[in-house]
């Protein structure tokens, strides 16, 4: 199951470009994939870096103009439509395994 | 051979007692299981190697019937915590994972629980105790090994976005590292059993494969829990060289 923070972004660039919700959901996926991010535990932070970095190339590749505007506005909405328990995330393992070394 | 071998355990478990202590401290600390799971796990581990080894190492008699079933019961039920500990991390959210913990841990239970009935705790394939422990404790060995690889490869990727600390990717790579130096000491160990079972006899070649495994083990720990500055500073010396690659490609 997909997290709250992924439904939300992928509604919010579904109203924003011509795409349907199938072509942004598995695009977005795409983009996780290729950051290495879990789409069942994504923390706000990660997927602001997806929309800054990989998100704008990935909609161009797919026809969308304006890419890099659409993401930086999607991402603005999803952090203020986003409730606190749905920016809220698991403890991750990245997280355990810091602490595990103490770093 | 015997009197390195049990030297090499004795001080494998002075290890995993250090880390669990630190582990247990740190749970206390967050109030976080997973680092509680893995210290209870280290605790039992810790103390199989160092009390089941002292004596033999010091020429001593051996252990009593009472304290050897003891010290295997701790360490066959401290491998749950580990299961636990797996799951958490890994696949909190996953209901095959959470079959996976259940069915080990009913063969380390269903092991412990006929050894307890039998008396004794035997390290033979003829055994129905020791086949359904050492179910149970590979299981976690290989699981761990495959999830450790599986998110070091993640990591690398998040590393690349600023996303992950090069340390903290490294640190599952040395995890899958341990996972796999338990595997192979898991089949170290059937094959002893079966040689004392089916043949009669210890291997001393076995003995020091087991030992080898050990130390490899304890190297990839120390270098998870307690990384020294010139490790770290490989680490982020050899993230960056591969940031100024990607770059130039």
């Amino acid at each position: 199951m997909a997290s709250a923070l992924f439904d939300i972004a992928a509604e919010r660039l579904e109203e924003s470009t011509d795409m349907d919700r199938l072509a942004v959901r598995g695009t977005l996926r795409l983009a996780l994939k290729q950051a290495g991010l879990d789409v069942d535990n994504l923390g706000v932070a990660q997927l602001r870096a997806v929309f800054e970095k990989l998100m704008p190339k990935e909609l161009e590749a797919r026809g969308v103009s304006n890419a890099a505007a659409i993401c930086r506005a999607a991402m603005n909405d999803v952090e203020s439509a986003a409730s606190t328990a749905d920016l809220a995330v698991a403890d991750s393992p990245d997280e355990i395994f810091k602490r595990l070394g103490g770093s | 051979m015997e009197e390195i071998s049990y030297i090499v355990a004795i001080l494998t478990g002075a290890f995993y007692l250090i880390a669990s202590q630190r582990l247990l401290r740190l749970s206390w600390r967050t109030g976080q299981r997973p680092e509680l799971w893995l210290g209870i796990t280290f605790a039992g581990t810790g103390q199989w190697f160092v009390i089941y080894n002292l004596p033999y190492f010091f020429g001593l008699v051996e252990l009593p019937t009472q304290i050897e079933n003891w010290v295997e019961w701790t360490y066959a039920l401290g491998v749950i915590p580990y299961l636990l500990f797996i799951r958490v991390v890994f696949r909190p959210k996953s209901s095959w994972a959470a079959a996976l913990t259940g069915v080990a841990a009913l063969f380390l239970l269903a092991g412990a629980g006929l050894a307890g009935l039998h008396g004794q705790f035997l390290n033979d394939v003829n055994s129905p105790a020791y086949v359904l422990e050492f179910i149970g404790y590979t299981i976690p060995c290989v699981w761990m090994s495959i999830e450790s690889y599986l998110s070091h490869a993640s990591a690398k990727k998040r590393v690349r976005m600023g996303l992950c600390s090069p340390i903290v990717a490294n640190r599952f790579l040395l995890f899958a590292g341990f996972g796999s130096c338990q595997s192979v000491a898991c089949l170290i160990d059937l094959l002893w059993a079966w040689g004392r079972g089916v043949a009669g006899a210890d291997s001393a070649y076995l003995v020091g494969l087991l030992a080898a495994t050990e130390c490899t083990s304890i190297v990839f720990l120390w270098l998870a829990f307690f990384p020294p500055r010139f490790y770290r500073r490989w680490i982020d010396n050899l993230s960056e060289l591969d940031a100024a690659e990607k770059d130039l490609s």
